[in-house]
């Protein structure tokens, strides 16, 4: 509600702006929305537009006269188009040229006369995800409009708008106050409605909402839960809100409290009550939009509503329950997960399968990832996830409990859809882990196998967070595997629907969301671009990678071998391939330079080696900073394109063997 | 001002890379690419530019759409920009409204300065294309020049303000510019 309201006062002020009506330093422009109406005040208009100074210029004066003196076709048109007679016209000179020039005073208009164009300009810019219809009106609102007020001072501003003749009455309060109060004057619409039951500043309400959220809860001793949503949300239904708390019965706590709460936030927009351990009370606070003479009543019958609610989750909790959760895997069978992809049924023996395949290389307990992937998405099919989709997982998780699954088994049910979103929590065990993994991985390899599109204008798989899951859960928790192994062995898994190129491109499709995961940590691109060049296939080996780069591009000799790497490259580019490769002719080695080079290069070749089978590439790279001076002084004395094909050659090679010790971490010639 | 010296090409993306809908672009169905628009980021990888995307998406705080859906429409300008040997080296966007006070949504600086920053672009060697006036002044506010396109809202921010920045038929008329022709 209030994105329609603020899109509205947004659309009136550049209309006014635009109208040269509205001047910041004069006017005040502000927003009202409360569930019957939506309402922009400006103050301080002035009652007419200024007037406006307009200066045109017309065609050059060599173009405008022919050699007789007479207008050219040029100048009457411009006259015409100025809507003026010839000698209304004068000249000015603009930079060298001297130009038919047209100058005059327009007088503003009334304001009164361009409210209403501003108005109905201002609503066509209002964004609207479902537009309703109503009657046989051509128009379309969010909701069917009863009533259009619009004044300016004392006097409407007189002009239908989205159906509705305008006038200067509103209506108050539904039941309090549903006859009509008609205004003298804008100022007035605030306090008059204030009176009339609606208080109609968006914030003020939901500000008065929370606080009596909060000394409610704190009456029963409790805290209240009220996520920012379903706080707009009771702040949109309500013009009179009343804050009051109810109970029900305690018996319902046997119910996992994530039921209750969804049916309490999403049936019945009501807050739940916690104590200080986070568990659930036996209370509710829910707003009212009717200041009750006798709020007992009112109490009593929401009670009664929430009663059956909850007797609601507590029948599908009951009834899921004497079901075993693998009960549920030959119904999996008639359920479509993707039309090419086969069923729900098809993707758990999938997920089961890789589970099991990422806890080995995990050294996480097999048979519980594969118990854990073949039960994952059986609780789609109970009563309690059909109600409360968002349940999904955490109930899971319940019934794996009830069914005396293991603890690992049960967590990995109610966490592998994790994170569901930026900052939200890791799975917290290994098994569960693995089927985080698994769960991701099956999405992004099979939407990308049908071509990477999804049905209709949404993206159901979510394939973004997928694979921000999978870089997350990888680097976060530090593990070292390797991710095209992984996507592979689930192309494998999926057989021969799957194309062979699939996992190329989901491996590609992983490492963009690398790049923006370091973008957004404000990681420079040159740093990820000189990692990517060697394609790790560990994540964790390219973080590794990555911040030993980050600190050699820090120490003084990095700027140096930088741009030697560079120039290296460009060389190395230019000669095939092949013709690098091989031992270096230490006899053709003639320059003083060229012989220092070769034996550095030759003693850091060894000094690297246990170092890179470590994979400390910060020592790698630090020990490299030693070739500056060397590689300096070779491209200061050697000539590399030398006529002597033979000792080119060796050179070429020497370069070559440069290059590789560096790439043994990354090609640093992209810090350049 | 010399587009050939540019090292980082910021494109705005509704109206420079692709047909604008003033009811925003919400699907990947919608998504058109301009005739010539992803040849010309073919032709300024070409020339060694670095071409990135930052588009205000105010959609996703509207709830017209989501992220993922967003996702899956760069992935489609990913595709076929890939088909004409094109890639664009990073795309940001701005999720937020246009009252939610941050400091990414254009005009404000906040995208087009992050962009620099990350591919390590002096100021003076970056540009910005762009069809709205906002645009302009998001290049403006951060420092670094920029080029008005005629396509999308082009023509009617010309008409409305007095633009004193270069001003281009389209994105393949500023790549053509910046890349002379052999």
């Amino acid at each position: 509600m209030p994105r329609l309201a603020q899109d509205f006062l947004k659309g009136i002020e550049k209309g006014l702006c635009d109208a040269r009506l509205f001047d910041k330093q004069v006017s005040k422009i502000e927003w009202f929305a409360a569930p019957r109406r939506l309402a922009v005040y400006v103050s301080n208009l002035p009652l007419l537009q200024p007037e406006q100074e307009i200066e045109r210029f017309g065609p050059n004066i060599k173009a405008a006269y022919d050699a007789e003196g007479n207008a050219s076709k040029a100048l009457q048109g411009f006259a015409r188009s100025c809507g003026v007679e010839l000698e209304k016209l004068s000249t000015k000179i603009v930079g060298k040229d001297e130009k038919i020039y047209y100058q005059a005073t327009q007088s503003g208009g009334n304001t009164i006369d361009l409210l209403a164009d501003i108005v109905t300009a201002a609503i066509k810019t209002i964004q609207i995800a479902k537009p309703m219809r109503w009657g046989d009106n051509a128009s379309e609102f969010i909701r069917p409009v009863h009533w259009v007020l619009m004044l300016f001072g004392n006097d409407i501003v007189p002009t239908t708008v989205l159906g509705k003749e305008t006038g200067r009455s509103t209506y108050g309060h539904r039941f309090h106050a549903p006859e009509a109060i008609h205004l003298q004057h804008p100022g007035e619409y605030k306090d008059s409605l204030a009176k009339s039951y609606v208080m109609v500043d968006f914030a003020d309400r939901k500000k008065h909402i929370e606080a009596g959220v909060v000394k409610a809860a704190e009456a029963v001793n409790g805290q209240a839960i009220y996520p920012a949503a379903l706080l707009d949300e009771v702040t949109a239904i309500v013009e009179h809100p009343e804050v009051l708390t109810a109970n029900f019965a305690p018996a319902f706590l046997q119910v996992p409290q994530e039921a209750l709460i969804s049916a309490m936030q999403s049936h019945q927009k009501s807050f739940p009550v916690f104590d200080v351990q986070g568990k659930l009370l036996p209370h509710f606070i829910f707003v009212a939009n009717i200041n009750s003479k006798n709020p007992k009543r009112v109490i009593a019958g929401n009670e009664k509503v929430m009663h059956a609610r909850l007797s609601d989750a507590a029948f599908f909790y009951e009834t899921d329950l004497k079901h075993k959760l693998c009960d549920h895997l030959p119904e999996l069978k008639s359920v479509i997960f993707q039309k090419q992809l086969g069923t729900l049924y098809e993707r758990s023996l999938r997920l089961s399968k890789l589970s099991g395949l990422i806890a080995k290389q995990l050294n996480a307990d097999i048979a519980q990832a594969e118990r854990a992937g073949l039960l994952a998405k059986c609780d789609l099919l109970s009563n309690m996830v059909n109600e409360f989709p968002k349940l999904q997982g955490i109930m899971g998780g319940y019934y794996a409990k009830h069914d005396g699954e293991t603890e690992s088994v049960c967590a990995a049910m109610a966490q592998h859809y994790l994170p569901t979103y930026a900052g939200d929590a890791l799975p917290s065990n290994d098994v569960a882990t693995c089927v985080a993994l698994a769960d991701k991985l099956d999405v992004l390899v099979g939407i990308f196998s049908i071509g990477q599109k999804p049905t209709g204008d949404k993206d159901p798989f979510g394939l973004r967070r997928a694979a921000i899951g999978v870089v997350r859960i990888l680097l976060e928790k530090q593990l070292d595997i390797n991710v095209a192994d992984l996507i592979n062995n689930e192309v494998a898994v999926y057989g021969d629907i799957v194309k062979p190129e699939t996992g190329k491109q989901v491996f590609a499709y992983i490492l963009e969301r690398l790049k923006h995961y370091y973008f957004d940590k404000n990681v420079a691109a040159k740093l990820f671009s000189a990692v990517s060049e060697v394609t790790p296939v560990s994540l964790v080996n390219f973080d590794k990678r990555l911040q030993a780069v980050a600190e050699f591009s820090k120490l003084p000799q990095a700027e140096n071998l930088a741009q030697a790497n560079k120039r290296v490259k460009n060389i190395l580019t230019k000669q095939n391939a092949l013709d690098v490769q091989g031992e270096i002719n230490t006899t053709l080695l003639t320059e003083v330079a060229e012989i220092a080079l070769a034996e550095l290069i030759k003693k850091k070749q060894a000094h690297i080696k246990p170092l890179v089978a470590e994979k400390n590439y910060q020592a790698v790279l630090e020990n490299l900073d030693e070739l500056e001076q060397p590689v300096d002084q070779f491209f200061t004395d050697v000539m590399v394109m030398t006529e002597d094909a033979a000792v080119k050659h060796n050179r070429l090679l020497l370069l070559n063997q440069l290059r590789q010790l560096f790439l043994t971490v990354a090609d640093v010639s992209q810090l350049d | 001002m010399d587009l050939s010296t540019k090292k980082l090409f910021i494109l705005d993306r509704d109206g420079v890379i692709n047909f604008d809908s003033p009811d925003f672009i919400k699907s990947e169905d919608e998504w058109l690419p301009i005739p010539g628009s992803l040849e010309a980021i073919s032709l300024l990888n070409d020339a060694g530019k670095i071409v990135a995307v930052a588009t205000n998406q105010s959609g996703i705080a509207r709830g017209l759409f989501s992220e993922d859906t967003l996702d899956a429409m760069h992935r489609k300008m990913v595709i076929m920009a890939h088909e004409v040997g094109g890639h664009i080296d990073l795309m940001v966007h701005c999720p937020h409204g246009p009252n939610d006070n941050c400091a990414c949504r254009k005009p404000k600086p906040g995208l087009v300065s992050g962009l620099c920053q990350h591919f390590s672009i002096e100021p003076e060697d970056a540009v910005l294309v762009g069809d709205s006036l906002r645009d302009l002044q998001a290049a403006t506010s951060a420092g670094i020049d920029s080029v008005l396109v005629k396509t999308g809202k082009g023509e009617q921010t010309l008409a409305d303000n007095d633009i004193t920045q270069p001003v281009f038929a389209n994105l393949l008329a500023v790549a053509s510019a910046t890349v002379p022709k052999h």
